[in-house]
């Protein structure tokens, strides 16, 4: 798949090492994604509890 | 003959030779394309500008004898003294840990990786963490792993993580294991709770446990396309959440329980500072450098000081206060002078011993000699000639039996040591240094001298 990218190294990268940065990468970009969806419902959430004394004062 | 480095062999980049005492880097053809780009791209004046990489200048009349001539030749700004990993403090390896990640954040940025990811390849200068491998960098292409991940991990996070959640002492692992500690034996040590941490139960238990799995595979891997942004993100946020506070040890709080009254203390500094106005020197080592206060002596008059000290928690409020008043001639280091650095590595050439990178100029060893003699049974002569092996001049303090320190040593074990008296003292440095000055200490039963090897 992508050999191509590994360039020969003068380090011994490790095979194991080399596998599980994919799911890494992939537990970060998950772990991003539910904490913007979190916060989405937070800043909805705050942003009604802060309109309704507004709402109430006028 | 040639005349390159016996610690340079691993990469076949390029490797570090010296000529009239000057050090050069030379760049094999192999690794022109990327040496090219590390230019063209920008990143190693952003690298340098930020401090973050050691500068160098392009040598065109210097080639390294008995060698196949190199691409380029380059002289890198020399770092005063060399330290290594097992011989920081905790918030050394940690900022040196994220010079790393930085530099490869950078790096990403320009179309660059970082091709290892060494802790010996960062070094502390003028007050910061520094990459000085100016060949650790190669053209990245999106999507590749990290090839450096498996060394960094090694270097880095398992010795943090063991200092952080078992012990600090645990960094001494760094000095049996070269190549940084196994991840096997630190998911060993360390405690199970930091397998509810999910960044290190990703980055060492479960990394730990893929090299296993994977140890005896013979087929060439396959691995998925890597967000190497994200992998940078993720032990970035690992490495800044890694604490250790220095607390409760017997030396972090050695000046408030000294037997100087403030006035002995002042004039101890006095005298200090008149050896340190006589010798001028143009570096200084403070064995038992403690927090740094005597360090601050010759640092602060703009002498690099290296202020050696055995307890962690010492060395770990020195360094931080380096920080905090931005200074950049001080460099505080854990040493156990009754076990000082040996060399190491292949051919025992790969990393240096302590008395390798001497000697210095001036070395301070103040309220140091009990502790080594009577705290280690050394001979007085054996002190002396590992001091005139490390300096040229020495400002020493004499600790006589008489002293609360000595006696609170002798307190919980019978005195055998019949030779410690200021005269076998005197004798047995008289051998090998000349006394310029002796200076009582008044208030105190305690003297003063400076010396100069013979």
């Amino acid at each position: 798949m992508l050999l191509g990218l590994l360039k020969p190294a003068y380090i011994d990268p490790g095979t194991g090492s080399l596998l599980i940065q994919g799911l890494v990468a992939a537990f970060v970009a998950a772990s991003v994604a539910v904490g913007a969806f979190f916060s989405k419902i937070k800043g909805a959430v705050t942003s009604i509890l802060n309109r309704k004394p507004n709402e109430d004062a006028n | 003959m040639s005349d390159r480095h016996r610690s340079s062999f691993r990469d076949p980049s390029g490797y570090l030779f010296s000529q009239e005492g000057t050090l050069y880097r030379a760049v094999s053809d192999c690794y022109r394309p990327h040496y090219d780009l590390l230019h063209l791209s920008g990143l190693y004046d952003e690298l340098t500008s930020s401090g973050l990489l050691i500068p160098h200048e392009e040598e065109t009349r210097v080639r390294p004898r008995g060698a196949d001539d190199p691409y380029k030749v380059l002289r890198p700004e020399l770092v005063e003294f060399i330290s290594y990993p097992y011989e920081w403090s905790f918030s050394q390896l940690k900022d040196a840990a994220l010079a790393t990640l930085a530099i490869q954040r950078r790096a990403l940025k320009r179309g660059m990786t970082l091709k290892d990811a060494s802790a010996y390849n960062i070094q502390f200068h003028r007050g910061s963490a520094v990459l000085i491998d100016t060949l650790s960098f190669e053209a990245y292409e999106a999507g590749a792993p990290w090839i450096a991940y498996r060394q960094f991990c090694q270097h880095f996070v398992a010795p943090l993580a063991l200092m952080a959640y078992r012990d600090v002492r645990l960094s001494g692992l760094m000095r049996l294991h070269i190549d940084g500690i196994p991840l096997d034996l630190a998911t060993e040590i360390l405690p199970r709770k930091t397998l509810m941490r999910p960044s290190l139960a990703i980055h060492l238990h479960l990394h730990a446990w893929a090299q296993k799995r994977y140890a005896s595979s013979t087929q060439a891997s396959r691995p998925r396309k890597v967000n190497l942004e994200a992998l940078t993100s993720s032990l970035e946020g690992l490495v800044r959440r890694l604490t250790w506070k220095p607390a409760g040890t017997e030396w972090a709080d050695y000046y408030d329980f000294t037997n100087y009254d403030e006035a002995a203390f002042s004039d101890k500094r006095t005298e200090i500072e008149a050896f340190v106005d006589t010798v001028k020197p143009a570096s200084v080592w403070d064995l038992g450098g403690n927090t740094g206060l005597f360090s601050r002596i010759t640092s602060d008059r703009g002498i690099p000081t290296v202020s050696f000290d055995i307890d962690p928690a010492a060395v770990e409020k020195n360094y931080l206060e380096t920080k905090r008043l931005h200074e950049r001639m001080l460099l505080p280091l854990v040493q156990d002078l009754t076990n000082p650095s040996p060399a190491l590595g292949w051919a025992l050439s790969e990393r240096e011993s302590l008395l390798q990178r001497g000697p210095v100029d001036l070395a301070l060893f103040l309220a140091m000699i009990h502790h080594m003699a009577i705290g280690n049974n050394v001979p007085i002569d054996r002190v002396a000639e590992f001091l005139s092996n490390c300096c040229r001049y020495l400002a020493i303090e004499w600790v006589p039996k008489g002293d609360s320190q000595v006696e609170r040593m002798l307190s919980s074990r019978e005195d055998v040591f019949n030779e410690y008296d200021q005269s076998s003292f005197e004798r047995a440095f008289g051998r090998l240094f000349t006394i310029q000055k002796k200076r009582d200490i008044p208030g105190t039963n305690r003297t003063l001298y400076l010396m100069k090897t013979k």
